[in-house]
């Protein structure tokens, strides 16, 4: 129970943080949104005047605090482009990319935990060679470029599918695709070198001394360890799937918190950049959480410590 | 198992199915623009996008057509009784997409938002700057009847109905509501606003108690796609029937397929490189020059737009109305750039800082990093530093950097055009030259449009010869639609514009 409460503060104090950095560097960043609303042929009057209007006149730390005791109160700010309140456009937007995610770590889950199984179970084999020498270009490729290869030869050249947007089962498969491949690539490379290490164990060996037939041996002794590095990377990847997110939802128009978060740093939204990032901090450290709770699930040894 | 086959195989084309069917429905269009509108509101939209969208929710008094000409719309006909007077008859029984009629008082409604910003504050509502520009000359506005509105200015105003165009109507109650309002606009226009989705798309849907001639399409999407690739490939496709911004190194892959059509026109906006005109080195009028020759306009247009750009010869872009077609380019001479340069006493070139934003015009960097290599070659070593639009316009409000890449349109009025840079109080090149100013209020206050002519070619001509900027071309706007799209193109206002456009 004292855990529980200690990771509850943990969190708070990481969120308090949070708050902080992305409250200071979108205003270190030079731009102002007044104007950037208004144009370069408005007047400076005009500037200030809608400067004044959205408070960005007030000493910072007034401005902080609001913003800090907005969010207490469940309230986001109101969005200097959108004139609409940030919580709002935040709903609008994540579920968006909640299933961009979900399905890429699917995909990245269902492909790349049995090839990293079969990699290392045929170490050093053709397979083995080529499925590594795949994650490697998989983890190198920038994703941007990855989702317009796609873009060109499924939608232009084949006609499969469309080029972008939201709404239909079709329009998920190259986004979420494009957004798998870097965690699929790491996945696969982690369960094969974590299966090796597995494999290795004097259990194993036990096992396999038992007469236990090698796919037994292999799925139930050896992969319910390897699983558990694989389960903390993913909660880690978390991070990655959300910057990742930023480009794959660019590139195929896919209105995430991506495209807000793109929008709203281009257009200094200071309200909805902020709200972007704190809950997805908070998103981050949740799933985190429960990774911690997965693992006291998983690993005795966690449980019983 | 065969069946199990043809289940599996039948739910999958089901579910690929929506490529094609978008516009296989007949009624219907999908279009995508690159820019968000952010706004719908006709008071308060802010970029050409947002003009013209609310353009196809609410009417205002008068229109422009295709070649810019003024057209009444909800006003059937004006005059002027006096140099500071516009009244106007409006058309009888037209109704707003609520319900409530149109009527002087929703005109006075729309207009009084404009002239007096304490009551936008109160009422909350959002008023771009642009727009209320074109009415600051606006004294108050009257509704003696039902049908009449007269506008009192207090100095005669020349584009009064150019401004007028650019505003669209909206009824009375939409003074109070506020925020409301902007989440659901509400107009006089052929089309209903459905939803706005950031980031995505719009959905317009035919008003069927229009007034004028009844729309073409049920409905109307606009889809938001600010990456080029995606948004080509999604014209390639069929997914959309147009899409606006088509980038230069697109047009071969498009011309290639004989469904499609490239159109291209020059608009209001020219690209040149800000100067400071008021501190050294470009205060020198021959450096300044030598800026100018030494810009070989020629190759950046044939090269990096395909020839659809054109070598700048006007301050202002050619879609403007009383546009001076007897300037011409400085032609590219860097024999003379280093000449000049070596006079004014840089005899071994001359280093300044240029800044540049990313991102923001067809281009921009690519041009900016030709610029500083033919500037190079007549003795100037330009530090160029790439920012992207926020912090880059910051600059350029700032001041910051001696040259900067840049672009300005989106007014087909010289008054416009010229104003900003060519004021003293504004510029943000430090030009400052009271003759022009007091050309540029002649210019407002012009009676008829052969005043104005000779007004604005003489500013033209001026500001042509004190070489304020780097004058480098006029930028195209081009468009890229299915055959099957009539009443369809590029206009030299860079409207997205889909009021008359029809499938056949």
């Amino acid at each position: 129970m004292r855990n529980y409460f200690q990771q509850v503060v943990q969190a708070a104090i990481v969120l308090l943080n949070v708050s902080i950095v992305v409250f200071v560097l979108v205003r270190v960043v030079p731009g102002d949104p007044a104007r950037l609303m208004l144009g370069m042929e408005a007047s400076d009057d005009a500037v200030r005047a809608a400067r004044t209007q959205f408070g960005f006149d007030r000493p910072l730390y007034i401005q902080y605090v609001q913003f800090v005791g907005g969010v207490l109160r469940g309230d986001l700010g109101q969005s200097v482009r959108f004139r609409r309140p940030v919580g709002d456009l935040l709903i609008e937007s994540f579920p968006a990319t909640v299933e961009l995610a979900l399905a890429a770590t699917a995909i990245a889950l269902v492909l790349a935990v049995p090839a990293g199984i079969y990699a290392a179970v045929h170490r050093g084999g053709m397979l083995d060679r080529l499925l590594m020498a795949g994650a490697l270009i998989g983890q190198a490729m920038p994703i941007f470029w990855l989702g317009i290869m796609l873009i060109t030869l499924f939608s232009v050249r084949l006609g499969w599918l469309p080029t972008s947007g939201r709404g239909s089962l079709a329009q998920l498969i190259m986004p979420s695709v494009t957004l798998s491949t870097y965690v699929m690539a790491l996945l696969a490379r982690l369960t094969r070198s974590n299966m090796l290490d597995v494999l290795r164990e004097a259990y194993v060996r036990t096992a396999r001394a038992k007469g236990l037939r090698e796919t037994v041996v292999v799925h139930k002794h050896a992969l319910m360890s390897a699983a558990l590095p694989i389960i903390t990377v993913l909660g880690l990847q978390v991070g990655a799937l959300l910057s990742g997110a930023v480009v794959t939802e660019t590139v195929f128009n896919w209105p995430g918190i991506g495209t807000l978060a793109l929008r709203a740093i281009q257009q200094r939204d200071y309200p909805v950049v902020q709200g972007v990032v704190l809950v997805s901090a908070a998103l981050f450290v949740l799933i985190n959480g429960t990774v911690d709770l997965a693992y006291r699930y998983l690993d005795p040894r966690v449980r019983l410590t | 198992m065969s069946q199990f086959v043809c289940v599996v195989v039948l739910a999958v084309t089901l579910l690929l199915s929506p490529i094609g069917l978008v516009w296989a429905q007949t009624g219907e269009v999908t279009i995508a623009v690159a820019t968000d509108p952010l706004t719908l509101d006709p008071r308060g939209a802010s970029n050409i996008i947002a003009w013209s969208l609310a353009y196809h929710i609410a009417d205002p008094l008068v229109g422009k057509d295709r070649d810019l000409k003024i057209v009444p719309l909800l006003a059937e006909s004006w005059d002027r009784p006096d140099p500071l007077t516009w009244r106007f008859k409006l058309r009888r029984g037209v109704k707003f997409q609520n319900g409530e009629d149109v009527t002087a008082k929703a005109v006075k409604a729309t207009l009084d938002v404009m002239i007096d910003p304490e009551l936008a504050k109160t009422k909350k509502i959002q008023v771009s700057a642009f727009i209320r520009g074109n009415f600051r000359t606006v004294e108050r506005v009257e509704a003696p009847d039902p049908y009449t509105v007269i506008i009192k200015t207090k100095a005669p105003y020349r584009p009064m109905l150019l401004g007028l165009a650019q505003l669209g109507i909206a009824p009375a109650s939409a003074l109070d509501g506020g925020e409301a309002y902007i989440a659901h606009p509400i107009g006089a226009g052929p089309y209903k606003f459905v939803e706005y989705v950031p980031g995505s798309r719009l959905v317009l849907e035919a008003n069927p108690t229009y007034w004028g001639t009844k729309p073409a399409f049920k409905r109307v999407t606009v889809r938001i796609i600010p990456e080029n690739a995606t948004r080509v490939a999604a014209l390639q496709t069929g997914e959309v029937l147009a899409i606006y911004n088509v980038p230069p190194d697109a047009i071969d892959r498009l011309k290639g397929n004989k469904d499609l059509v490239v159109q291209d026109t020059l608009t209001t906006r020219y690209n040149y490189l800000y100067l400071q005109n008021d501190r050294p080195p470009f205060n020198d009028k021959r450096v300044r020059l030598a800026i100018n020759y030494a810009l070989d306009k020629d190759q950046i247009t044939r090269v990096i737009f395909k020839g659809l750009a054109k070598p700048a010869s006007a301050p202002m872009g050619p879609a403007t109305a009383f546009f001076d077609k007897n300037l011409s380019p400085y032609p590219f001479d860097v024999v003379k750039a280093k000449a000049l340069l070596a006079e004014a006493g840089y005899p071994n070139g001359l280093k300044f800082v240029m800044g540049t934003p990313f991102g923001r015009f067809i281009n921009d960097r690519q041009v900016a990093e030709a610029v500083v290599g033919q500037l190079a070659k007549a003795g100037f070593t330009v530090d160029l530093r790439v920012e992207e639009w926020g912090t880059s316009l910051a600059n350029l409000m700032a001041r910051k950097y001696d040259a900067m890449f840049g672009a300005y349109g989106g007014s087909t009025d010289p008054d416009y055009m010229l104003s900003w840079l060519f004021t003293a109080k504004s510029s943000v090149v430090g030009f400052n030259k009271p003759e022009v100013e007091t050309l540029l209020s002649e210019g407002l206050q012009a009676p008829d449009d052969a005043t104005a002519r000779r007004v604005y070619e003489r500013i033209q001509k001026i500001v042509w010869d004190d070489v304020p900027l780097g004058f480098l071309y006029f930028q195209p706007d081009i468009v890229a639609f299915n055959k099957r799209l009539k009443g369809f193109g590029p206009r030299v206002d860079e409207y997205v514009d889909v009021r008359e456009a029809r499938l056949e």
